[in-house]
């Protein structure tokens, strides 16, 4: 429910900019900030190679790609004890070779080759929560008369799935289409079971987004923790949800990634888990 | 804690027994009283603030908010002369060898506003008055500034005051003297309004045809205002023409509207009704058919009946009722509106003693929800408040006026309940708990005239509030609410049972040295309490922010403000010059914690900080009042601070609505009888704003990294409006093409342009990635107006 406030937040924006309102590209000087560690990786329940990328923070305007962080020692650590170095794979990519269990928390030691030292908190890789069915059926919405299209070849997709109960499970939808995740900040999506706690959610639509007959969509339903989801929350919150009059003011955004010697100088990033079900539906067939 | 309520009580009880004895103690002199109304001629409305002067004695009175006055003086014959900036000054030789009263009807002189050098009195209330930092506006000022799309608003005008500023361009409410928009107390007719905005910020819950007077108090606050930190707007509806019948209509680009009003009996009583509806959504399918299905509009209502019983009793009914609905195709639809009802009654205890009983009901409602689907729900919001008053005013003699009184508000909070609709919803009822408080008040001061040059105002409010049961509230480790972790339990308050309490005293106090008629000195000093925050981290206000009250952990507010005034008028109170600077200090200030989730949260005070602030400035305003051509230039130069341990390290650091600099120019020109031109002008510094100084790349999100809170300012604000009124008088002439125009009927055609150089005015700028090439960052200006804004307004008087 949370983000439906964003959402409605958004439609204000909309609103009150319905006659002349306006947005213009400038150009700006900002200050410059302190370079630091970025970290992130998901571990899932999925049997495959999981993959943890460490990189460094950029100046704002600097849209090369992120320098890798190379040679560090990165090694995961379950709730049991048990470590496993992992091996960087490719410039800055760190590779644990399988998929995590379902009850067990992980964590990831990094050690830079100049000596700092990161930990991230423990997370506890959640139970996955199955997608029953996944539907299309012809949307009601649209077609935009801007543009020609036939309304009839217009498809949303919704999925069904039960949550379990008691208050306290957090979820992300990702999206794949044809094959591409759509990973633009407008297409994150999160949710916490606050407003739905153990109902079936039946004809549920996690994505706004319409489809043309034919394509291939995929939902990816991960069961995240409260920490993963507060930190996509602040994500979207500063990136899909700006530019509005009721913005609320931009502040720091802290991961799970810990400098052991210098709190203030904390990695940015998060490594987290996620218990996945994943569904796919061809639009129209 | 008991002891401290019990003593709370007991002063309060103590202080009623003072208020009763007062009267007995002071009255006992041989004076006889002249007293009575002074009205206007031609609707019989009370005129607030005309001044009753008398010859002999140097000195005199000024009417009340119902246009009362009294004054005690020996036997004797006086020399009286009535004024009203506007209307004819009257002058009569009074013989007072009894009580007696004396009601004038005063007429309106239009030749006043058209001439240069008419009146033969010097109207230099500006001067002699006490009160500092407080502009008072009729509704005909109101009306002649440009405004936008045509629209008369009362908080557009009042934002080109000085001291008097705005976030941002269509942004809710309005800010004084460095107080956020939560710390105005907004009256209509006594009753608090919660929300004073329609369509989000860009017009007023005022209608302008209801209205006939406003005052807005920035500094010196009388004691009988009480519950907000930083400024009083009163807005004071129409009585109704109690003469005859007439009223006045107006089409408009964004609402028509229609004001009516006439006496029920002649004299004796009238009545008021006026209605107003915005119909974007009705043209707005016709120029995009996208928008067909979405419906975004307002409408208000307001109405008064008032009866004179007799020459001592008189009685009042007003009521405000106003709604927003915004219906976004099947997928959306919310509504918000303000609803008040005053009763009240004007009682004389014979002539030196004017009272005031009212009862209050105000209720501010919000709704959102989707209507239909799998994700179908209805939330629901609001607070709601009854206020039981009473106040006094004692005229012991013709130096001193003794005000007092009692006030009781009771307040229901409804943080917010969301349930899902429909058979196919999949959403829970979610309730958060109701709060509960009461808010006592006593109140004395008295305006003392001490020497022909020295007078003041001198009071002491004392304020007492209880945010009681039924309620279950949190309790947290060590007592701090620092996160949901560190909830320990719960504790269960009965109904009535008292949760927190608060109470202190509030000062007040204005004092005026006048060097000469034409000069004076003023100094002024306020305690402020406030025991109700609205809860908004959003760089404007929504309509969906509550309010929420001071309980077990959040404190009421406190502020004190000093302010010292410099009054001078010219060339025969043509010209009015005032120079005012303040100082205020915060306690208790609400802030937030970085990204704060403030709706539906049932334990809202984890998100919650407590800051203090400092707010200083300078005020100019040099104002001509009379001429063919008037308006005004007004300059303020302000600081406003506010310092959280948990925020940018501790450091004070700019608030949202912090302007150094802001100038207002307002010209108005009588061009003749049938035309007539309006412009501003307005500057602003840009507001605080955060910047980025760095990025990290998340998956493919590009996330701007932000440290310095409000370290960055936007670019200034600037812009020119214009506007010309004809007002065609020719016999001929048809109204609105339909129908022949009687005789007394006179309509106009106003004609306006807002933001007439077209600026891109910057109201925020935001940080966001290339959606084509995802590498790619880029800052954006945001501009709620684009271009030039044009409003055409059909206007009737009947």
């Amino acid at each position: 429910m949370k983000n439906t406030t964003y959402k409605f937040l958004i439609l204000l924006a909309i609103a009150s900019t319905f006659t002349t309102a306006c947005e213009d590209r400038i150009e700006l000087d900002l200050p410059k900030g302190e370079t630091l560690l970025v970290a992130q990786g998901w571990l899932t329940n999925e049997d495959r190679p999981h993959q943890f990328r460490l990189n460094y923070s950029q100046q704002y305007f600097d849209a090369s790609i992120p320098p890798a962080v190379n040679d560090a020692t990165v090694i995961l650590r379950d709730s049991d004890g048990i470590e496993s170095v992992l091996d960087e794979t490719s410039p800055g990519i760190y590779t644990y070779p399988q998929g995590g269990e379902a009850g067990t928390a992980y964590q990831v030691e990094i050690t830079l080759p100049d000596g700092k030292h990161y930990m991230s908190d423990f997370e506890e890789l959640a139970e996955q929560v199955e997608i029953v069915d996944i539907r299309w059926r012809i949307s009601s919405r649209g077609p935009s008369t801007l543009l020609d299209e036939d309304p009839d070849q217009i498809y949303e997709v919704v999925i069904d799935a039960f949550e379990p109960p008691g208050v306290g499970d957090f979820y992300r939808w990702r999206l794949i289409v044809n094959g591409v995740e759509k990973d633009l900040p407008q297409n994150l999506t999160i949710s916490s079971d606050e407003f739905v706690d153990g109902n079936p959610i039946v004809n549920f639509e996690p994505f706004f987004e319409l489809f043309f007959l034919g394509d291939t969509v995929t939902v990816i339903q991960e069961r995240i923790t409260s920490e993963a989801y507060n930190f996509l929350l602040l994500i979207q919150s500063q990136t899909a949800f700006v530019g509005g009059p009721f913005d609320t003011p931009p502040a720091p955004i802290s991961g799970n990634v810990r400098n052991l010697a210098d709190e203030k100088r904390n990695a940015l990033g998060f490594i987290g888990t996620s218990g996945r079900s994943t569904a796919t539906v061809i639009a129209g067939q | 804690m008991r002891n401290l309520r019990f003593l709370a009580i007991y002063r309060l009880k103590y202080a009623a027994l003072i208020f009763a004895i007062l009267p007995t103690l002071i009255s006992a002199q041989t004076k006889y009283t002249l007293s009575g109304y002074v009205r206007d001629a031609g609707n019989g409305e009370g005129l607030i603030g005309a001044t009753v002067y008398v010859d002999e004695i140097k000195g005199g009175t000024v009417t009340n908010t119902y246009g009362y006055y009294s004054l005690s003086l020996p036997a004797g014959s006086y020399t009286m002369t009535y004024n009203y900036l506007g209307y004819t000054a009257v002058t009569e030789t009074i013989d007072l060898t009894a009580n007696r009263t004396y009601t004038l009807e005063m007429k309106p002189n239009e030749l006043l506003l058209q001439a240069v050098e008419i009146t033969s009195e010097k109207v230099n209330r500006n001067v002699t008055s006490l009160e500092t930092g407080i502009n008072r506006l009729d509704s005909k000022t109101i009306r002649d500034v440009p405004q936008f799309m045509g629209e008369v608003d009362i908080i557009r005008t009042i934002l080109l005051l000085p001291g008097v500023s705005t976030v941002g361009e269509g942004a809710t409410g309005f800010n004084v003297r460095g107080g956020n928009i939560d710390q105005n107390l907004i009256l209509l007719d006594e009753a608090t309004v919660f929300n004073s905005s329609h369509l989000f910020g860009f017009f007023s819950v005022f209608n302008a045809d209801a209205v006939k007077d406003l005052t807005l108090y920035r500094g010196g606050i009388p004691a009988q205002y009480g519950g907000r930190l930083s400024s009083v707007l009163d807005v004071r509806q129409k009585e109704g023409n109690n003469k005859k019948f007439g009223g006045t209509a107006g089409i408009g680009l964004i609402s028509s509207r229609l004001m009516l009003e006439g006496p029920i009996k002649k004299d004796k009583a009238s009545f008021m009704v006026a209605g107003r509806r915005s119909y974007g959504d009705i043209f707005a399918p016709l120029v995009n058919p996208d928008l067909k299905g979405n419906q975004l509009f307002f409408y208000d209502v307001n109405a008064k009946v008032n009866f004179e019983i007799d020459s001592k009793n008189r009685v009042y009914l007003a009521g405000y009722l106003g709604l927003d609905k915004f219906v976004f195709s099947e997928q959306f639809a919310s509504s918000w509106g303000n609803n008040t009802a005053t009763l009240r009654w004007n009682h004389l205890f014979g002539n030196r003693m004017f009272s005031n009983f009212t009862a209050v009901y105000s209720d501010y409602t919000y709704s959102l929800g989707v209507p239909t689907g799998a994700n179908a729900f209805d939330w629901r919001a609001g607070i709601r408040n009854y206020t039981l008053k009473a106040d006094f005013s004692y005229f012991p003699n013709v130096r001193n006026t003794i005000d007092y009184g009692v006030e009781a508000i009771y307040y229901r909070f409804s943080p917010g309940k969301a349930r899902g609709i429909g058979d196919e919803s999949f959403f829970n009822e979610i309730a958060v708990q109701q709060e509960f408080a009461t808010e006592l008040a006593v109140y004395i001061s008295n305006k003392q005239t001490i020497t022909e040059q020295l007078s003041m105002q001198y009071g002491l409010r004392y304020s007492y509030f209880m945010n009681v049961g039924e309620r279950d509230v949190f309790l947290y480790e060590n007592g701090k609410p620092t996160g949901d972790d560190a909830i320990i339990g719960t504790r269960r308050y009965e109904r009535g049972e008292v949760i927190a309490d608060y109470g202190g005293l509030e000062p007040r106090l204005s004092i005026n040295y006048t060097l000469d008629p034409r000069h004076s000195i003023k100094l002024g000093y306020n305690r402020m309490r406030q025991y109700l925050h609205l809860v908004s981290n959003t760089t404007a206000a929504t309509p969906l922010d509550i309010w929420t009250p001071a309980g077990k952990y959040v404190k009421p507010a406190i502020a004190d403000q000093i302010s010292l005034g410099y009054f001078r008028n010219m060339k025969d109170n043509m010209y009015e010059l005032s120079v005012e600077v303040y100082y205020k200090n915060y306690q208790n200030l609400l802030d937030y914690r970085d990204n704060a989730q403030l709706l539906l949260n049932d334990n809202l005070e984890t998100e919650l900080l407590s800051g203090k602030g400092r707010a200083y400035g300078l005020e100019v305003q040099l104002q001509k009042v009379k001429g063919r051509f008037t308006g005004w230039v007004s300059y303020t130069l302000a600081r406003t601070e506010i310092q959280v341990d948990e925020i940018n390290l501790g450091k004070f650091y700019p608030t949202n609505y912090d302007k150094t600099h802001d100038v207002s120019v307002v010209g108005l020109f009588r061009l003749n009888d049938k035309w007539q031109f309006g412009s501003t002008f307005a500057y602003m510094t840009g507001r605080p704003i955060t910047f980025p100084d760095s990025r990290f790349v998340f998956e493919n999100i590009v996330v701007p990294v932000y440290n310095n809170r409000n370290g960055a300012r936007t670019p200034a604000y600037h812009r020119l409006d214009l506007s010309a009124t004809v007002v065609s008088q020719k016999k001929a002439d048809k109204v609105f093409f339909f129908f022949d125009r009687p005789e007394k009927w006179e309509s106009s055609w106003t004609f306006s342009l807002y933001n007439v150089y077209a600026r891109r005015n910057p109201y925020s700028i935001f940080f966001r990635q290339d959606a084509d090439n995802p590498q790619q960052t880029d800052a954006y200006r945001l501009s709620i107006f684009g271009s030039i804004i044009p409003g055409v307004t059909w206007n009737l008087n009947f």
